[in-house]
């Protein structure tokens, strides 16, 4: 029975958040600025682009493990530079974020260009006639009208970085306490024939994917609706949970007020 | 003294479309009339900045804002030219205040005390002080536009553009709101542009006035002495538009 499982290990599962998380801020960035710079873009060199942004979606985790081991192994391209001056990426922890990154890079691209492309244009033509620069006109303008589904990307992402497995494992390896993420301790797990273990873990993974999936449908559908709900600042009552991947099943009016707040920072 | 010859080819789904636009104007408001899709809102585009044309030259007051020969293409930003666009496009994300001091905000929209404080006097200038922490969509069309012509105005522009700004209003307002931008504009000593396809715009402010049809000005005539005489503006525009539509079929 269910209250008959071992508790997990504490440390998969704190070292697959804090992993999900630096991915997901990682790719945040990066894909912001890549889709910025893509934005409303027609051209063959554009659409070259955005097929190279979203093959890590589409590769086997295996492929982009190999690309990432001939990047930044000991003997890759970067990687022999690297490990003269004394760093090694492979088998860390560090590396597990950086084959993280790369495998949620395309979630968070893909929809934070679409909602940068959904923000009407007129909005940033008419702050140019008022004197903004080009990067008044992205950070505030574009970019909070965006922000809801962008956050819901960065929640499928982080859900996706959660999961990773395939690239992971190439990159930084299955080192129990040192390099050992939810996904790789399940395997294990498997392995050893410990049932009881592995399927306090799968439904451990399970639960905190199914809560951030929830989160980012809330998101979404709060941004679905008719104009913007924002509660005025002095009305607003307190976010109700700092933590999306543990908000649980928030509803879409809980959710719309605390979206509301990030958008307008 | 405003100067406009451009040219402007669009691809589009359903063939191309060719704005062909010639006039000057020394005119303190001046209207450009036409029908729909008839390419007096790129016109305005062009003017403001947000649309490159393909060849021409545009000017206000001397200041070259665009000329093909001379690879001269001033970004909207630098052109210090208002524009209240069709529907106004008020940041649905920012209050009143917010929208209002945009143009005196910092880099990443802080507003400083002092640009607060010119919000506010041109927020209260309009009448929607006490909107001042509404958003867009809390407000009405008549509030909207006010709001939008204050923001428009916070950034101190050299001349002022004006797309149908009463065609999102119901009709009472519209006759309402015709008189109160009227007095607004006439306290203010800034040229301005207005598109309309309304003949009860052109009476209220057309000095001059600019008939488009199918992507070309077709006419441009002081509208002076008409206003003199008290002449009915659709009494002018009937027939002039049936005369410029014959001379589009007739050319294009």
């Amino acid at each position: 029975m269910l209250w008959d499982l071992p508790a997990p290990p504490l440390f998969p599962i704190v070292l697959s958040l804090k992993v999900a998380g630096l991915a997901t801020a990682v790719a945040l960035v990066a894909g912001l600025a890549v889709a910025r710079w893509q934005m409303r873009r027609q051209s063959f060199f554009s659409k070259v682009m955005d097929a190279l942004c979203t093959l890590p979606m589409i590769l086997p985790p295996t492929v982009l493990g190999y690309y990432l081991i001939l990047l930044i192994g000991r003997r890759g391209v970067f990687g022999k530079w690297l490990h003269e001056s004394g760093i090694d990426i492979i088998f860390t922890w560090q590396g597990a974020v950086i084959a993280s990154t790369v495998v949620v890079f395309p979630l968070i691209y893909k929809s934070a260009r679409a909602a940068l492309e959904s923000v009407d244009p007129r909005y940033e033509d008419a702050a140019r006639t008022l004197g903004a620069s080009e990067a008044k006109v992205f950070f505030v303008i574009t970019l909070p009208l965006a922000w809801r589904g962008i956050m819901a990307g960065s929640m499928l992402a982080f859900a996706r970085g959660m999961g990773e497995f395939g690239a992971t494992l190439m990159v930084a390896g299955n080192i129990p306490g040192k390099t050992q993420t939810l996904a790789l301790a399940i395997y294990d797990a498997f392995q050893a024939g410990d049932d009881p273990l592995a399927i306090s873990l799968v439904l451990l993974t399970s639960a905190i994917c199914l809560s951030i999936l929830v989160a980012a449908d809330s998101f979404l559908s709060a941004r679905m609706g008719k104009g913007p709900r924002r509660k005025r600042k002095k009305t607003a009552p307190p976010a109700p949970s700092a933590s999306p991947a543990l908000a649980g099943p928030a509803s879409p009016a809980d959710a719309a007020p605390a979206a509301g707040q990030g958008g307008q920072a | 003294m405003i100067k406009v010859h451009v040219k402007k080819k669009l691809r589009g789904r359903h063939g191309n479309f060719v704005l062909g636009a010639d006039f000057e104007s020394s005119a303190r408001h001046l209207v450009l009339f036409g029908s729909s899709g008839s390419g007096k809102t790129l016109t305005l585009s062009a003017i403001a900045g947000l649309v490159r044309p393909d060849e021409g030259h545009i000017s206000i007051d001397g200041d070259v804002l665009f000329d093909s020969q001379e690879k001269i293409f001033r970004p909207a930003r630098t052109r210090h030219i208002g524009y209240l666009l069709q529907d106004y496009a008020l940041f649905p994300h920012l209050s009143a205040l917010g929208n209002v001091g945009f143009a005196l905000s910092g880099p990443f929209g802080r507003l400083s005390g002092e640009a607060r404080r010119q919000s506010l006097a041109l927020l209260e200038r309009f009448e929607v002080a006490h909107l001042a922490d509404r958003l867009p969509g809390e407000m009405s069309g008549g509030q909207r536009q006010r709001v939008a012509l204050a923001r428009a105005l916070a950034a101190n522009p050299k001349i002022l553009l004006l797309d149908e700004p009463f065609s999102a209003l119901d009709p009472l307002l519209r006759i309402r709101m015709r008189k109160e931008i009227r007095s607004v504009l006439d306290e203010l000593d800034i040229p301005v542009v207005i598109i309309t396809h309304d003949p009860d715009d052109v009476e209220a402010f057309a000095d001059m006035l600019v008939v488009y049809s199918q992507g070309r000005t077709r006419q441009c005539l002081d509208y002076q002495p008409y206003r003199l005489r008290g002449v009915r503006a659709s009494d002018v525009l009937v027939p002039l538009v049936q005369e410029v539509e014959s001379q589009a079929l007739a050319g294009a």
